[in-house]
């Protein structure tokens, strides 16, 4: 049993991290945040670096590596920023899920133009009504010709309105199935005509952005039906087949904002001095710390043997659940923490403690709600839970 | 022992309810965070109901209400906003302790301005370096005939801004003094020449405000000093007792109206065919929620009714204080999971209350501050 790294996989991690020093450092960081700006600049890097195209198979142009990769990069790039990495995340989860489940056709088509660059992939799932319950979604996608006709309404979507964005969006094209039977997956670019954009005000996530889609006759080729005629109506299958990869990335992520908290907490505590010591000298604020350490090794734990067994072939379903619903919630709960170790200046934007407040609470939500991750593993456990 | 409220008190908690529900509705109260504007209209239909002058002695031109009736007061207000109860409580603790520690002549001269709605009060403590540690504060005022000349920089004083502000400002008399001696308590006009405010750039409690404050020898008159020269940390401890009384109460209030939110979210959201509400994981976490809600009014009531028997209470506002600023925090969260996405977006008022709530286990003594205050009162000496 062997917990390290590779040498390749240690490079990588390395070669991550100098690029998001060089071309993401604090500073960057807080203007787009300032902005609600997309990190376009960044994004560009990541492609020349070849970072998109790590997952993917060579025969794609992807460089053949696996979900540890894909970790690897999804937590160093957290580590500066959940949101930034949210623009990568996208386009890697809905990217690996065409390689899963698209036709042949489609993923030579497709996936040279999203690891070149000149395309960036978005998920849009949720509706106004269907969050949780996304069999509950509503927007239709009638066959007319050669083309689909889509009417409706998303919310929630991550990165939808980024230039080049091709949007990988779960719709209902037999009304009459049964709730969760009839969904199919298409791909729709960002600016089809009667595709309406708004970017939401949400607490936190904001360069990335969030959107609300309303689509009205908007007009795609056939072909845009990912899976082809054997696609259609599989949309559920296709979720839960693109959710075990976006969790991966979820977990991640989460996971280097942990990070990145605890190494913020920690520092603060030993520079700020209070009654004549440094603030973690005393016991309360050294076991808090030491807490938010051993949590976030937890996650981390949990996060890199998911990782693993995906890589390794396995089945890891439970796996990525629990380390999903573990690493959201110890995002959201040592930022709680750390908020409380930085004091005043934590309550305070000039710092970046309350940014990681804001950009973790929605861990626990996307992706999948603690509640859901819950009810999963308690099923896969044996358990029928109501 | 009747834990319940007097008719008065029922009559007193209702008018506020429909003073709030008047002035500041939900949308009202969305628009004035989004604009992060003081709502000074809200000021003066509280000072014109009276529940300023409340809790005052006739004397002054008070209605001579007690610390239940306080605490009543504050929470109707903060059940809408944590941050609009900052409004009024910065006055009320301010005043409070004037009428406690300053002298008869002070008394007149400061209390029915306040009462009247002419000037408002807010405090000044904290600065760069002095934060939990209070007595680490190096803000100077140095006697110069009849006046004080103050130099120093303040930090993190809510309120500070609003028009016709008088900063209760605690600063060093003695710098020879050792720590926590050579204290005073000044009361500046926030508009005295050589004082600048800069509105700090906050996650949260907009309205009121945050100031970083910055005294380039600002002089103000002798006798604005309270309470005795050096006799500050006097001052300071009596203040910091009736801000925590104010702070608690706030805090409670803006707990249950937070839980209330989340409870009517939970029985309008459908999904699965059926409220959240009804899913025991939401339903038993919202149990939990209102549970340490009520025990953490418990907990004030019952100390606010122990000082209106005048008997020493210093442990239980400290554990009120404590275990309310934890409360609301905890609630907000727990909030912002039920209501899911839409918490997260800023048309809906959840993510407010997590934003506004993290502050209160920090401001007026963090919780590690008051864990160390009631640990010294149970005879520990905590390190």
């Amino acid at each position: 049993m062997d917990f390290g790294f590779t040498e390749e996989q240690a490079m990588l991690r390395d070669s991550v991290r100098k690029l998001m020093d060089k071309h993401a450092p604090p500073e960057y960081i807080r203007r787009l945040e300032r902005e609600q700006a997309y990190p376009y600049e960044l994004y560009d890097e990541w492609i020349k670096a070849g970072l998109l195209s790590m997952p993917f198979p060579e025969k794609y142009g992807g460089l053949g590596g696996n979900a540890i990769d894909l970790a690897i990069i999804g937590e160093e790039i957290a580590y500066r920023s959940t949101d930034l990495s949210m623009a990568l995340g996208g386009s890697m989860f809905c990217g690996l899920n065409l390689v899963r489940k698209a036709t042949e056709e489609q993923k030579q088509y497709w996936l040279p133009k999203l690891l070149s660059g000149e395309i960036r992939m978005s998920i849009s799932m949720s509706e106004p009504d269907a969050g949780s319950d996304i069999g509950a979604m509503r927007t239709t996608a009638v066959l007319d010709g050669n083309e689909w006709v889509i009417n409706g309404q998303k919310l929630w979507a991550t990165g939808a309105a980024a230039k080049n964005n091709v949007i990988n969006m779960y719709v209902k094209t037999d009304p009459k199935a049964h709730y969760r039977q009839g969904m199919s997956l298409f791909l729709i670019d960002k600016d089809t005509p009667g595709i309406e954009m708004k970017k939401l005000d949400m607490l936190g996530r904001r360069c990335t952005g969030t959107y609300e889609i309303f689509l009205k006759d908007v007009r795609i080729p056939a072909d845009r039906l990912v899976g082809g005629d054997a696609g259609l109506n599989k949309g559920f299958d296709f979720v839960l087949s693109g959710l075990q990869v976006e969790r991966v990335v979820s977990a991640a992520g989460s996971c280097g904002g942990a990070r990145a908290v605890v190494d913020l907490a920690s520092s603060y505590a030993k520079e700020r001095k209070q009654f004549g010591k440094p603030i973690g000298t005393f016991q309360a604020i050294a076991h808090m710390l030491a807490d938010m350490e051993t949590k976030v090794e937890a996650a981390r734990s949990l996060m890199w043997r998911a990782a693993w067994m995906v890589a390794a072939g396995q089945n890891a379903l439970k796996e990525i659940t629990m380390a999903k619903l573990f690493c959201g919630e110890t995002y959201a709960e040592v930022a709680n923490m750390g908020m409380q170790v930085l004091g005043g200046y934590g309550y305070n934007k000039e710092f970046d403690m309350e940014r990681h407040y804001r950009d973790a609470r929605v861990a626990t939500v996307a992706a999948g709600s603690s509640q859901i991750q819950r009810n999963l593993i308690a099923n896969l456990m044996g358990h029928k839970v109501q | 022992m009747d834990c319940r409220f007097t008719e008065e008190q029922v009559l007193l908690r209702d008018t506020v309810q429909k003073l709030m529900a008047k002035h500041c509705p939900p949308a009202v109260m969305r628009q004035i965070d989004h604009e992060k504007r003081y709502p000074y209209e809200l000021y003066e239909a509280w000072v014109e109901a009276g529940l300023i002058a409340m809790l005052f002695a006739e004397v002054y031109g008070g209605l001579g209400g007690g610390t239940v009736d306080s605490c009543i007061i504050m929470e109707e207000i903060a059940r809408v906003s944590a941050d609009l109860s900052m409004m009024i409580g910065g006055s009320t603790f301010c005043g409070l302790n004037i009428q406690r520690k300053a002298s008869e002549e002070q008394k007149r001269q400061w209390l029915p301005k306040l009462l009247k709605g002419e000037i408002k009060m807010s405090i000044s403590m904290s600065e760069p370096d002095a934060g939990s540690d209070v007595g680490a504060m190096r803000t100077t005022a140095v006697r110069d005939g009849d006046t004080y000349v103050i130099n120093g920089q303040k930090l993190w004083a809510t309120g500070a801004g609003a028009k016709n502000n008088v900063i209760n400002m605690y600063v060093r008399t003695d710098p020879k003094a050792h720590y926590r001696q050579g204290l005073s308590l000044l009361l500046i006009d926030n508009d005295t020449p050589g004082l600048e405010l800069r509105k700090l750039d906050m996650l949260g409690r907009y309205c009121t405000g945050t100031y970083e404050i910055f005294l380039k020898d600002v002089r103000v008159p002798a006798d604005r000093l309270i309470g005795g020269e050096n006799k500050g940390w006097d001052c300071i401890l009596s203040g910091l007792q009736a801000e925590r009384v104010v702070a608690a109460a706030a805090d409670c209030g803006s707990a249950l109206g937070c839980v209330e939110m989340a409870l009517a979210y939970a029985k309008e959201r459908k999904q699965f065919g059926r409220p959240i509400g009804t899913f025991q994981a939401i339903a038993h976490m919202l149990a939990d929620m209102m549970t340490e809600v009520e025990a953490a009014r418990a907990l004030i009531y019952r100390c606010a009714s122990m000082l209106d028997q005048g008997q020493d209470a210093l442990r239980d506002i400290t554990m009120a204080k404590l275990k309310a600023s934890e409360v609301y925090a905890e609630v907000a969260n727990k909030g912002m999971q039920i209501f899911g996405g839409y918490g997260y977006n800023k048309e809906f008022d959840m993510e407010r209350h997590y934003r506004d709530s993290r502050v209160a286990t920090v401001a007026a003594g963090s919780s590690q501050m008051q864990r160390n205050l009631i640990a010294n009162l149970l005879g520990l000496k905590a390190q």
